[in-house]
Parts: C-alpha cells; structure tokens; sequence
C-alpha cells in the first residue's frame, strides 16, 4: 500500500473520480484525498475558508496536520486555539495588568488579527460556543486578508457536540481521518509548488460543469450558496495544479468530492422509487447510519452520488440543455440537508439556553440572594479605577505592591444559566391500526407545547417504536420550526417494541440530564410489547425486557407518566407505570389538546 | 476592509431588498429581521446596504454621530467652542458581534486613560457608534437575554443611560436595527419579534439558473473586488438617488381613508395585538410608495408589504401547517375582495 503515491497528488494529479473497488484501495482513497484537500487549502486559505476535520486525536491526524502545515507557505501566521479561548483574547483590547504595571497603555493584540493572510487552527471546534464562533465567523468574513481555518472536530456524530453552523458552513473542504491506517498515512514527498492566484483565476470553467457544480452542491450541501462558490474554486485549483487553463470533468468530481463529499445527504435508489411518504420517513435514520459509519467502507461509496460518475453525467447533461432541474430535488436536498445540520444548530440553542452550574456572563447584581463575588472578576472590574480612586485621596498612582481599593460597585457576580428546563420526551407506540392517528396527535401536541415553550424554556423530544426498533424523531428542540420539518411525515404500523421504545426515552432522558435539564418521559402506549430488545417477536420475552426497562426507569428516578391509548384500557399499562414509578393517565382518545394539557401541568409542576 | 458586494449585483431576494430598502427610507419603521438558513445572502445584503446609504453629515472624529447643530453635552468634540467641520461620511452600519459584553454595547470607563492618567472618562460603545445609522445583529436569536433586554430598551427610547460610579451618562442612540438569525436554532423571544418593524424569510433561489449566477458574480467579485463594484456602481448609484429622494418626499406621501380603512381591516382580521401593526403597516406602505416615487399610497402598496410587516405579530397557530406570511396573504385577499365588494 506504500504506492498510494501515485494515487495522490502527482504533478499532473490523475485524481480518482470514483471510488476504489475494494476496501484496501477506499482506504488510499480516503488518505489521498485527504491530502488533495490539504493542498487546495494550502493553494487559497482564506477563499476556501477552510478544511473540516473529522477526527480523533490519532498518530493518523497528527501527520496529516504536519503535511499540511508543510505545504502552507512557511512565512504565514499559524495559530492554534482552544474553544475556551476567552472572546477578549480573540478580538484584542488593552492588556490591564502590563498597563497598571508599567504605566502606559499597552495594547494585546487580539488574536485573529495576528493570525491574518494565515491559517487558524481550532482544537476541539465541537466544544465551541455558538458565541465564540460568531466571532470568528465574522473576523473570517470581514478581516483584513482573511485566514482560513483547520477546525479539528472530535465530535464524530455526537449530537450534544457539533460544530457550530456558522463555523461549518464556512468551511469549504471536509476531510475525514478516522478509519484510515497509519501505515496508509504516508506523508506526500512529491513536493510540486502550489499553482499561482492568477492560474487559478484563469482557468475557465465551462457552463456546463458549472451548472453541474451548482446543481450537486445544492443536493448535497443544501440551500447555503458558499457551497457552489467554493467547489467551483477548489475545481479551478485542481485544474490551475495540473496546469490546465479549462477544468475538465474530473476536476469537478475531485472538487465536488472534496467539497461536499464527506457530508453526503443526498437521496440515495430507494429513497428515490419509493413513495413520497417513505421518502421522508426513510431519511433521517439513513444520514444518521452513514455518517457514524467510517466513509471508506464499500457500500458507502456505492451510495454517494458525488463518486457516481452516471448522475454527474445526467446532472451535466440537464444543465447542458438549460433543462430546470427538478425542484422536488432541491427540496428534497434541502430538508435531508437541514435535519443533519440541525444537530449543529441544536447544540446552540442548547448552549445559550440553561445548563445547570454553567456560568452565562457576568453581572454587577447578584443573580440571587446570597450569591458570592467572583474574585478575579471583582478585580479585573477595581483595576482600572486604582488610579482615579488614589488621585481622590492624594496619594499617589498606583504602583505594584500598594493595595487595591475594591468598592461594592466593582463586585461582579457569575450568572449561571436558568437551571429550570424541562425536556419532554414523548414515547409512542407507533404500531398498530391507530399508529397514524395516535402519532398525528402526539405530533400535534408536541407542535403546541413548543408553541408557549419559550416562555417556559423546556424543550420537546419524540421517540417512536414500531417494527423491530425505536427511532428519534424528533431530537429534544425547543424550535417549532424545526419540529415541523421533522415530523412532516410519520412512520406507523408493525409490532410494538416496547422495550426498544422504553429504552431510547431514557438514553434521551439521561443525556437531557446530563446538560442539566429535567427530564419527563411522556410514554404512550397500551403497555402490550410484542418485540424483545434482541429484535425477536417473543411476546414472553417483549414483556420481560419491557419490565426490565420499567425498573431501570424507576432506578433512574425519571419522572415519567404512561398515557394509556388503549380503546379498553387493561392491567398491562398500569402494570407497566407502578413498575416504573410512573403516573398514570388513561385516554382512549388521544387528542393533542387534552395531552398537551396534562403535559405541560407536568411541566409547570415543580419537582 | 475592501468594497463590500454591490447591492444592486444580489440575486433575486427581492423581499428582502425591498424591506431593507423601505428601513433605509423610513428609520422609525422600527427595523428589519432577515430569517433564513445559512449562506442565503443575509450578511452579504446588509454589508452591501452600508455601502449603498446616502451619506450623512458628521464631524471628523465625533464618536457619538452628533447632529452638526445638535451635538450632544458630553462629545468632547462637537460641544467645543469651534468644533471641527463637518464631511458627508457614510452612514454607520455597526456589527453586533455575538460575544460583546454590555460594556462593549453600552460603553464604559475609558479603561486607556483611566489607567494611564487616572482620569474619569467615558468610552462610548457601540450604540453610540451605532447612532444615526444602523445596527446589525447576526444571529440575533442567540445573543445573550441580558443584552437583548438593553437594545430593546435603548431602541425604543433612542436613549442610551449610563449609570457607575461617578459616570452618568446619557446619549442619543437612534439607530435602525437589523437583526439576522436561523429560526431552527431557536425562536427569538416574541417581546423581540414584535420590536422588529418588518420581518422576512429567505431562502436562497431555487433555480439552477439563480444559483450559477449567484456564483457566477461572487466569483467575479472575489477576482477583481474594486472593478466588479465599480461594473456596478451605477446600479447602485440609482438605488442610492431612488433611496435618497424617497427619504425627502417621505413626508409628503398622502394615505387616502380607504387605505388606512382596508389596513385596520387586515389587522382586525388577522387579530394581530395591539396598535403596533397597524402603524407599521402604514408606514411600510408609504414608504414603497416614496421609493416608488408616488405620492400616494395604493392600496397595492399595503397589499405588497402586509406579509413582511405583519407575518411576525400574528398569534402563533402551530397546527397550521402553512407558514404565516401564507395566513397573511389570505385575510389581506379576503379582505381586499370584500372590501372590494363594499365599494
């Protein structure tokens, strides 16, 4: 496998416009291109934005930063920070105690404006504050020269840590690490000198590629137009580095690949031939699979239309003949798109919401009574005064050594986050005859307790069971918005696996815990499992991993309450909520308005 | 930092340039909220619009944006004796940036010369900046409540008070506020919402044409910034003189009764709470009247912009699948035809 040499980045880069046939080969495939990307970067740091990795720390990672760093011209700015880079350092201002001390003001500056025309790397990216990365989104769009960006993100999937959006979306390349070999990981010695700005803008790209670009960036990476903008330079690079003038059809491959490639979300044969109901149903379990699965697997590749030469070549055919694409398409493209991104946008309404004992700023006012100071905030807050307070009382300045004079208007407190969220999590039982009705109304209740959520800042999650699993429907938001895109169409009927269903709430209901919110399982049913946890229709067994459930549930001390949808109401779901130490209300009605009534007196109760 | 993208040079967006246009007219309008998904141009059309408002007078070196013949007590500048003369400059357009404290925004102790020469001075913050201009809030629905609460406060007053130790302080903020942010990421607080003059979705074109042309012109922007803006600059020369002259024929625009009849009657319909809605709506009405260069409002005018002046005051329907600017259309044609039927 040492050859993959030839594979990568050669002088007249042949770059595979497909995928490798067998395994061994994905693997070369995922190092070289990871590679490719490092270099496109390294040609135009700043206009591509920047490179998304995903990865663990590993040997692999640690050598493909170093051939990174060594193919970015060595005389500019490379800096690397953490998520909790205070925003003070990052935007500069003056240096407090170097200025107390010696007299004069001295200036820190901040550090993205030393890290200007060159290249910042964010460790960690996942465990960025939507706040922090505001502000290098912006610096990245209206600094002076631009950086580009190495966002090292560990989360891999993690819906509670992802990248946040508007981070994400600025990058243009994505590189995945995990999965590779670290005798794959051989560094490129072919050391061929980065093509000029003005190759890069002179390479033409004919219309037909272009639309062709435009078309598979909008099904892949969704409605965001920075996506063409930078395929289409990646495209020029490619070409510029080969020493073309007009960029061929495997530019374009390569570049879509690089581009929008490890993010594929794109509607795959049978989503594509089946109803328009499965479609949406189909989806989301689908991007999850793929994205937790490492990329170089075999089956993958067959899926991803960037690698599909035959659609490439329909999509450019189309555009060829001005044909209007399909707009269903572009919708569809658009909605898978928005759920796997949401996982991003979740995590920041989550972050600036309420997580319990997390510090949200400071303030001049106790936040409550018998809150206590923050000593170095308190002091960072009197320094500045020291001067003028002494000047009052004749002394003399400051100097270090003489005490500080701290007044109660320097005080500050840390305000920490409301710690009275909710998060409902809604179980249904999905199968059966009543599946759609019984869902219609959860649905709906879901959609008008997010409709007053945000006086009461409590979020909403949906689990379904039906078949032989459970699935998240819906992940705990407090958008309507998006509880609307998600549950526009819903899956019912099958036997009940209860215990699945059980399950995936409290997997919700802990991790809701762990952000230091209060969980509430809402779990409707009629308490009658017919699927074991293993998948098998077993009714002795269904029931007997059912309790098993129940009783993990109590242990946990959840606060759960079973809604009995029974037409007649029987022992099973009463049996099931004693078990679980959990209310029980029956209604053989379900009707959203009556359930999302008793949900949210749930809510409002206090523990 | 180099020329902004030409506003003139943004494709399709229509609603969104018209209600950016309409604030630009109308300052009291009380603001725009652009929603939409990342990458559809947002940004991009408020940094171009900073470009494309007609200037206004100032004087070098004022912090706060004083009116040359009402300069405020505490501006060391324009309350001297003989204040430096005054430029046409541009108009202010000031980033909100998501992690700015409250003494960042609000202003505070000159921490310079507090700690140099022990002196007790006043650092005007970003609404002073902000003052006669406007102020742009990315990701508005994620800034944090405290700071929501303070430009809420200060937008409505045009006020800013600043209260420590000795400092007490007190200039004009008026500024026009434009606040952008991605719905799916949280709600905005509905005491916010109901702030923001006008409101609008957007999504980016959805023709595989647009599309390459939205690429097309940001990659001939990217080459050569200074002369793709220049190719433009005539477009944008028109909408500034179109913006300019709206602005003084503003208050000229006549509102006939049945225009001011049919927007209660929309209101009424749609039951949007409180007076807010109506004044908006008149006002956005007139102001696509004056950039349309009309002197009086037509009830198309009213019609045009209802979606975007009232979709954000309506009661929240969430079993309504349809989106509210889609609710909006329908009383404003119901009630058009019935009045219509009336007449």
């Amino acid at each position: 496998m040492l050859e993959s040499g030839q594979s990568g980045f050669a002088p007249a880069p042949a770059l595979p416009a497909r995928a490798a046939t067998d395994p061994a080969d994905a693997d070369d495939l995922a190092w070289s291109d990871a590679l490719c990307a490092a270099r496109l970067f390294a040609a135009a740091p700043a206009a591509l934005g920047g490179i998304h990795v995903i990865a663990r720390a590993s040997p692999v990672r640690d050598r493909w930063l170093e051939a990174t760093r060594a193919m970015l011209p060595a005389n500019i700015a490379v800096k690397r920070i953490t998520p909790a880079v205070p925003a003070g350092r990052l935007t500069g201002g003056i240096d407090i105690a170097a200025t107390l001390a010696g007299g004069a003001p001295v200036h820190e500056t901040g550090l993205l404006e030393t890290v200007s025309g060159g290249c910042l790397t964010i460790a960690m990216a996942e465990q960025m504050t939507p706040g922090t990365a505001g502000i290098i989104a912006r610096a990245h769009d209206v600094g002076h020269g631009g950086f580009g960006i190495v966002a090292l993100d560990e989360g891999d999937g993690d819906e509670d840590h992802a990248l946040p959006g508007a981070i994400a979306d600025r990058l243009g390349l994505r590189v995945r690490l995990d999965g590779i070999a670290i005798r794959d990981a051989v560094s490129d010695t072919s050391a061929t000198p980065l093509p000029d700005e003005g190759a890069i803008q002179s390479v033409v790209i004919p219309d037909a590629l272009a639309e062709t670009i435009v078309a598979v960036a909008a099904m892949l990476r969704g409605t965001s137009m920075r996506a063409p903008a930078q395929a289409m330079l990646a495209a020029r690079i490619l070409a510029a580095s080969a020493g073309r003038t007009e960029a061929t059809q495997d530019d374009v491959a390569t570049a879509l690949r690089l581009t929008c490639g490890a993010m594929i979300e794109a509607p795959t044969e049978e989503t594509e031939n089946s109803g328009a109901d499965d479609t949406a149903d189909d989806a989301p379990p689908r991007n999850e699979r793929q994205r937790d699965e490492p990329e170089t697997s075999d089956q993958d590749s067959e899926t991803d239309p960037a690698f599909d030469p035959d659609l490439l070549k329909e999509l450019a055919i189309a555009a060829t003949q001005g044909a209007r694409l399909d707009l269903d398409l572009f919708r569809h493209a658009n909605m898978t798109r928005t759920r796997a991104q949401s996982a991003a946008g979740k995590s920041g309404a989550v972050r600036q919401g309420a997580r319990r004992g997390r510090p949200a700023g400071l303030v001049a006012r106790p936040p409550f009574p018998g809150a206590r100071p923050n000593v170095v905030a308190t002091l960072r807050t009197a320094a500045p005064w020291q001067t003028i307070r002494r000047k009052a009382r004749g002394l003399p300045a400051w100097a270090p050594g003489e005490p500080l004079s701290v007044r109660p208007s320097d005080f500050r407190y840390v305000r920490y986050a409301h710690n009275t969220e909710s998060t409902a999590i809604f179980a249904v039982d999905a199968s059966g005859s009543t599946a759609l009705e019984r869902l219609g109304e959860a649905k709906g209740c879901v959609e008008l307790l997010l409709a007053d959520c945000y006086v009461r800042r409590d979020q909403v999650a949906l689990v379904a069971f039906r078949g032989d699993g459970a699935e998240v429907l819906l992940e705990p938001t407090r958008s309507l918005v998006r509880a609307k895109r998600s549950l526009t169409a819903l899956p019912g009927g099958g036997p009940t696996p209860l215990a699945a269903g059980l399950g995936q709430a409290l997997d919700l209901a802990d991790r809701a815990r762990r952000r230091g919110q209060s969980p509430l399982i809402v779990l409707l049913t009629d308490g009658k499992g017919n699927v074991a946890l293993d998948g098998t229709q077993d009714r002795q067994a269904a029931r007997a991993d059912a309790e098993e459930m129940a009783r993990h549930a109590a242990l946990l001390g959840v606060r759960s309450v079973i809604i009995d949808i029974a037409r007649r109401p029987r022992d099973s779901a009463r049996t099931l909520a004693e078990t679980m130490h959990a209310d029980y209300v029956t209604l053989p009605r379900a009707d959203a308005g009556a359930m999302s009534g008793i949900v949210a007196d749930y809510l409002k109760a206090p523990r | 930092m180099s020329a902004p993208f030409p506003f003139a040079a943004i494709v399709g967006q229509e609603e969104m340039k018209q209600a950016l246009l309409m604030a630009a007219v109308d300052p009291l309008l009380g603001g725009v909220l652009v929603f939409g998904d990342r990458g559809t141009g947002k940004s991009t059309a408020v940094r171009a619009l900073a470009a494309l408002l007609p200037k206004i007078e100032l004087r070098e070196g004022c912090r706060y944006n004083c009116e040359p013949d009402k300069p405020v007590d505490i501006c060391p500048l324009c309350s001297q004796n003989k204040p430096p003369l005054t430029r046409m400059q541009p108009a202010p357009v000031i980033d909100l940036p998501l992690g700015a404290t409250e003494d960042r925004v609000c202003g505070a102790l000159d921490l310079e010369r507090a700690l140099v020469s022990g002196e007790k001075a006043f650092e005007p913050g970003l609404l002073a900046r902000a003052n006669r201009g406007f102020l742009y809030i990315d990701e508005v629905n994620l800034l944090e409540d405290h700071l929501v609460d303070l430009l809420l406060d200060v937008a409505a007053s045009g006020v800013n008070l600043v209260e420590r130790e000795g400092l007490s302080v007190r200039h004009p903020a008026r500024f026009v506020l434009i606040g952008s942010g991605n719905p799916e990421e949280g709600e905005l607080r509905p005491q916010l919402l109901d702030r923001f003059g006008l409101s609008v979705d957007v999504a980016s074109p959805d023709t595989l044409k647009e599309r390459v042309e939205v690429v097309r012109r940001r990659e001939a922007y990217e080459r050569d910034r200074d002369g793709f803006v220049r190719a433009w600059s005539r477009k944008d020369g028109a909408i500034r003189r179109k913006v300019a002259k709206a602005r003084t024929t503003l208050d000229q625009v006549e509102t006939p009764d049945a225009v001011l009849e049919l927007a209660s009657n929309i209101c009424l319909r749609l039951g949007v709470d409180g007076l807010r809605g109506e004044l908006t709506l008149m006002r956005a009405a007139r102001a696509r009247a004056a950039l349309a260069g009309r002197a009086d409002v037509s009830k198309a005018d009213l019609v045009a912009i209802a979606p975007m002046a009232l979709r954000h005051r309506l009661r929240r329907d969430p079993l309504d699948e349809a989106g509210s600017a889609v609710r909006v259309e329908r009383a404003v044609v119901e009630v058009a035809n019935g009045v219509a039927g009336h007449a």
